[in-house]
């Protein structure tokens, strides 16, 4: 395990672990629609894929597993193994192991071993009665010395073509890729009359060696893509082992570089056919898991077998042959089993395929549609740190857009410029607020993340916990595709499994509870996702039996929260709301809601943290509804700037409702506590003075009344000014200076000068805070 | 770095001749040195936005060029008394343990280089400043320069206790 690049290592968790991820969500779907082969065929090509990139890398354990899991799925591709719930959980076990090892990889531990049990049940159940899991059904080639590849070596082609032969497949694609074909090619064979003058210099010792290897380095880099977007497999996984290949070749020792070589060639060779065979529309698929496994060894500096060696000056044709490539599939014995054949050059090119015979070798048949589309998609990766850079960098654009556009205001009232330079400043400053403004958004779409990337995990933790619980449930989602913030994406994985797990341990009930009260047995938890304006909605809703209002009352008073006199008055929300207070959900089980030691409160703070809020409804007997809302993202905010005495702070435009200014008479004392009342409701008063401890040189009147709510709590912050909404961008306080003050960060305002963000949760909190306080 | 020089005071008269490079100031009539390669930049008075319910000494934040930083006044930290700003007052910034912050000082003297040999480890008391927060004395010819452990002197442990002793005097 040792020795292969860190990078190549990361490449591969990464795209193995967001495969892994899509699996857990793919199986649950497919154990209700066994039936969909599109699904079963993604299900099956990403664990091949998984597999293939491992046993490059030499990841055993991994390999096993994931081959045992092939095997089943493969199986059941053919309609030899029916997927049932036993079938199901193995897979299952078998994902949560490929997970584990993942973690193990990552942190370089070594890797657990697949239990021997799961592996032989998974292989017993590919076996499926049928014998073609390890030998699929080969028209009568001579196949002498079929190699029986090792399994632990294959990159990825076609497990049909896997254990012997080649396949001949017509390429499948939608009109609009076709038409492109004619330009692959020509561009296809450009590129391997490049690779090939570079191959024959490194193949003679040419001094541009490291030079030569990684041009090739770079066109099979641009083929790989090639290949991607024409749904090409085998040609894609054959370019990207030549591209490794040529990547290592100069670092390695003489004796590895005169193995790998011809081999590279081999490879040539057999693109070269690819070639030829697309002019014809089709798609040849060879066995090449003993070569490519060769390959790997090989860039990784092992020595290989003493049978797989080459003899010096060993051509493609050869590496070929000694790697078990059959080159012209089932129906001719290959041209290459005598070592002296022509070289690479001249190869002759026999027909690729004589389609008639090869056809029957079950080819895959068009199994590369619609759900290998995805893959298709033109993505970069891109390290988060840059993407975070240049949010930082935005926001210094949009701090100093704010500047120029002040001065450019200022300047309209004095006459050092001219009347045609204060209108071109102020149209270059308006330009620049457009421009600003869609950078600031295109850059934060960078970022953005579909939740189901969330969602997708959910249908496996129900699945998990009906079978816990002896409950009946089915997950609907809804809106997965509604993009959030990457941190926001992060933050609400938790919360949000909290829940569910409340709705299918707590919300729900028990069939047998369920018929009886005339329900479907089967209970109904929906996840649904949405964006209203510049917030995502998350509503988790379940038709349970709902939240018990006298239950909440009786533990809220006995904690102290309320009392029996006051809690007549108390509005259903208000009382549902007690779920969410820290230390009220972890005690003994008296809600409904309630899970394993981590409370409701966790769930509010988390969201609380992404500046959203979380609200609770509930009807008995019919459900309990709980709604997340959060700010599409966290690092700019709209925010009124406000004046306390002297200084400026910036409010979240987000939390504030209204503005109002208060009359002498409207404002009255209740207990102490400063309130006014607000059509027909009293509005709690907060002396943001008072609250910000500004020193009394510096105070002023009060004359407006910002209305913020929270959580569906408010409150009015009693200020001195309002000066005007701005963009602002959020800057962090060291912890260990800020205080304890009511403040969640720091902005530059348009002047150069710093404001602190109100922290509306704990200026509400503290208000509540005050006034039990005086109540007391 | 002071930060790694100065625990172990050994070190620093270890009597070779090594040069030290200081930028010297003052505060409340004494005079106090750091190793210039913790300053980041010495700045004038600039605008501070006050941290309501922060502790006493940090005087506020202020904006160094889009980053938003602490500023500590060291008379404060000193349990002096605090003066008037005027024009000679200054912001030094610099960075301590990963965290950039500012600290006002009287006036900044120069740049100054001494032989490490020069050094001497603090006395328990020197001035007004306990010793936990003093890197070595430095003794040149006419005058004590007291060589400060910035690592010390602004340590989160540091600041949160008196952040906590703060909020405790308060509840």
């Amino acid at each position: 395990m040792q020795g292969f690049d860190p990078e190549i290592l990361n490449d591969f968790l990464t795209e193995s672990g967001e495969l892994l991820e899509e699996l857990d969500a793919d199986l649950v779907e497919l154990e209700s629609a066994s039936d969909d082969p599109d699904l079963l065929n993604k299900v099956f090509r990403a664990l091949h894929t998984i597999k293939g990139s491992a046993s490059f890398l030499a990841l055993a354990p991994i390999v096993s597993i994931a081959h045992a899991a092939e095997d089943a799925l493969n199986a059941a591709r053919r309609g030899e193994l029916a997927i049932d719930r036993e079938v199901m959980d193995r897979l299952l076990e078998a994902i949560d192991l490929l997970r584990t090892q993942f973690d193990e990889l990552r942190d370089g531990s070594s890797l657990t071993e697949p239990d021997a049990t799961l592996v032989e049940t998974l292989r017993a159940m590919g076996e499926g009665g049928a014998p073609s899991a390890s030998a699929p059904p080969t028209p009568s080639a001579p196949v002498a010395d079929a190699p029986k590849a090792e399994p632990i070596a294959d990159t990825g082609d076609s497990s049909q073509a896997e254990a012997s032969g080649a396949g001949v497949r017509s390429l499948v694609l939608n009109e609009s890729k076709s038409g492109l074909l004619e330009f692959m090619i020509a561009d296809l064979d450009e590129s391997l009359d490049d690779i090939e003058i570079r191959l024959a210099r490194l193949l003679n010792g040419a001094e541009s060696a490291s030079e030569d290897a990684a041009h090739i380095g770079e066109v099979c880099e641009a083929l790989t893509r090639t290949a991607e977007f024409f749904e090409h497999e085998p040609m894609r996984s054959l370019v990207a082992v030549l591209g490794t290949a040529a990547e290592r070749v100069t670092d390695l020792a003489d004796t590895g570089r005169v193995q790998l070589l011809p081999r590279m060639a081999g490879i040539l060779l057999l693109l070269r056919k690819q070639a030829k065979a697309l002019d014809e529309g089709e798609v040849v698929w060879w066995g090449v898991d003993t070569l490519a496994g060769r390959i790997a060894d090989l860039i990784l500096g092992h020595e290989i077998d003493a049978d797989a060696r080459l003899p010096e000056a060993a051509d493609g044709l050869a590496a070929l042959a000694t790697d078990g490539v059959r080159l012209d599939g089932a129906d001719e014995p290959a041209p290459a089993d005598t070592p002296d054949n022509p070289p690479v050059a001249g190869a002759p090119a026999p027909p690729a395929s004589t389609p008639d015979q090869a056809r029957p070798t079950e080819p895959p048949v068009a199994d590369a549609g619609p759900a290998k589309a995805a893959r298709v998609e033109q993505t970069i990766r891109v390290e988060v740190g840059r993407l975070e850079e240049l949010l930082n960098l935005v926001g210094e654009l949009v701090l100093q857009k704010n500047r120029v556009g002040a001065l450019a205001r200022q300047s309209q009232d004095h006459d050092v410029l001219t009347q045609e330079a204060r209108e071109a400043l102020a149209q270059s400053s308006s330009d620049l607020d457009r421009v600003t403004g869609d950078i600031q958004l295109a850059v934060m779409r960078t970022r953005m993340q579909p939740l189901d990337k969330l969602f997708g995990k959910y249908p496996r933790l129900i699945r998990d916990l009906a079978k816990k619980t002896g409950k009946k449930i089915r997950l609907v989602v809804e809106g997965g595709d509604t993009e959030v913030d990457k941190s926001v994406i992060e933050e609400l994985g938790d919360p949000l499994v909290h829940l569910m797990r409340n709705s299918a341990d707590h919300g729900l009930e028990t069939p047998e509870e369920r018929l009886a009260a005339g329900k479907d047995e089967t209970g109904t938890i929906r996840l649904v996702a949405s964006q209203a304006g510049d917030h995502v909605l998350v509503q988790i809703i379940d038709d349970g039996r709902g939240l018990s209002r006298e239950k909440l009352l009786a533990k809220a008073i006995e904690k102290g929260l309320t009392t029996e006199a006051e809690a007549e008055a108390l509005s259903d929300r208000d009382v549902y709301r007690f779920i969410m207070g820290a230390g009220f959900s972890t005690a003994a089980q008296v809600s409904d809601l309630s899970g394993r030691g981590v409370g409701m409160d966790v769930v509010r703070t988390n969201i609380e943290k992404l500046k959203g809020s979380v609200d609770v409804d509930s009807s008995p007997g019919a459900g309990t509804t709980i709604l997340i809302r959060i700010p599409l993202t966290v690092a700019i905010m709209p925010a009124m700037m406000v004046g306390v005495g002297r200084e400026l702070y910036a409010v979240p435009l987000s939390n504030i409702v209204e503005i109002v200014r208060p009359d002498e008479g409207d404002v009255s004392s209740v207990n102490g506590r400063r309130v006014m009342r607000l059509r027909d409701v009293v509005l709690p008063l907060v002396s943001m003075e008072d609250l910000f401890d500004t020193p009394e040189a510096q105070r002023e009147p009060a004359r407006f009344a910002v209305v913020v709510e929270l959580n569906e709590q408010r409150v009015g912050l009693l200020v001195s000014r309002l000066i005007g909404q701005h963009e602002v961008v959020i800057k962090p306080l060291d912890g260990g200076y800020a205080g304890s003050a009511p403040v969640s960060g720091a902005t530059v305002r348009d002047d150069g000068g710093v404001s602190l963000i109100v922290d509306v949760a704990k200026v509400i909190a503290a208000a509540q805070e005050s006034a039990e306080a005086l109540a007391a | 770095m002071t930060a790694q020089a100065a625990p172990d005071t050994p070190d620093l008269h270890a009597g070779d001749n090594e040069m030290l490079q200081l930028v010297t100031f003052a505060v409340g009539g004494e005079e106090y040195a750091v190793e210039i390669l913790s300053v980041q930049e010495i700045n004038r008075m600039m605008e501070l936005t006050r941290i309501p319910q922060s502790p006493p000494e940090v005087e506020g934040v202020i904006n160094l060029r889009g980053r938003i930083i602490p500023v500590i006044d060291l008379r404060k930290r000193f349990g002096m008394d605090p003066s008037e700003r005027d024009d000679a007052s200054r912001i030094i910034v610099v960075e301590v343990a990963d965290r950039t912050l500012g600290f006002i000082v009287d006036r900044v003297h120069e740049v100054l280089r001494i032989a490490r040999s020069i050094v001497e480890p603090a006395p328990s008391m020197v001035g007004s400043v306990d010793s936990d927060y003093i890197a070595g004395v430095g003794k040149l010819e006419d005058r004590l320069l007291i060589l400060l452990d910035l690592a010390t002197l602004f340590s989160a442990e540091q600041l949160d206790s008196i952040h906590s002793a703060a909020s405790a005097t308060a509840a």
